[in-house]
């Protein structure tokens, strides 16, 4: 399935501002967020960025699927769907 | 009006767009770049999602507060020291509504609304914690 991915600010620097995420079918049809990071981080040698030293997400990490964060859905535990639209960035600061 | 937009604004079009008969005030809160030994700053939106935040803000904004009008308009892309980054206006019968809202506007947009800046500098850039 295809994961629609997109990151800002310094998530954009390392991954690219929209980028299409393929999670291969060795996950027995399902998928997770945290497939779609591990996925999305190896390439970039991005893991840190995402993940503190227990192997959670940090705190500052925002992650919304289909517009809505995962901590309101199952955390990393969220199942995603062919055609979602994943985006991370890290806290506002607008103004 | 809400906008995210990467054109600068007029300040004086948006004062007088918030003149209404009722309307005894208006207060407006300018945002701008400011030189931190900078050189400029890159801003950057989700824009779908800011749109509906600031949305929500103004909407929360005109049930909170008398207002005659509320406007935000938040820049984004490369802009240079002392350019304008945002603009709010409040038009209201009493001044101290136009203040409050001006003021509740701005803190709750930048707790809320996705906006990211990152300050430029001759060594390159620092992305401004939230």
């Amino acid at each position: 399935m295809i994961i629609k991915v997109k990151a800002f600010a310094r998530f954009r620097e390392a991954f690219g501002k929209e980028l299409d995420v393929e999670l291969g079918a060795e996950l027995d049809g399902t998928a997770t967020v945290m497939d779609l990071l591990t996925e999305l981080c190896a390439p970039h040698d991005a893991h840190d960025m995402i993940f503190d030293e227990s192997g959670l997400i940090k705190k500052y990490v925002n992650i919304l699927v289909n517009g809505r964060h995962i901590q309101s859905l199952s955390g990393i535990k969220t199942e995603l769907a062919g055609g979602d639209e994943v985006a991370i960035f890290p806290p506002v600061a607008g103004g | 009006m809400i906008e995210i937009t990467e054109e600068d604004f007029k300040i004086g079009e948006m004062i007088g767009r918030a003149k209404h008969p009722d309307a005894g005030a208006v207060v407006t809160f300018l945002g701008i770049v400011r030189d931190d030994e900078i050189v400029g700053m890159e801003v950057e939106a989700y824009t779908k999602l800011a749109m509906q935040e600031l949305g929500r803000i103004r909407d929360e904004a005109l049930a909170k507060f008398d207002l005659t009008s509320l406007d935000v308009i938040h820049r984004t892309g490369t802009l240079a020291v002392s350019d304008n980054i945002l603009l709010i206006v409040c038009g209201a019968p009493h001044r101290m509504d136009a203040f409050a809202a001006c003021e509740y506007v701005i803190d709750e947009l930048k707790e809320r609304v996705q906006i990211w800046k990152k300050e430029l500098s001759e060594d390159g850039g620092r992305w401004v914690d939230g």
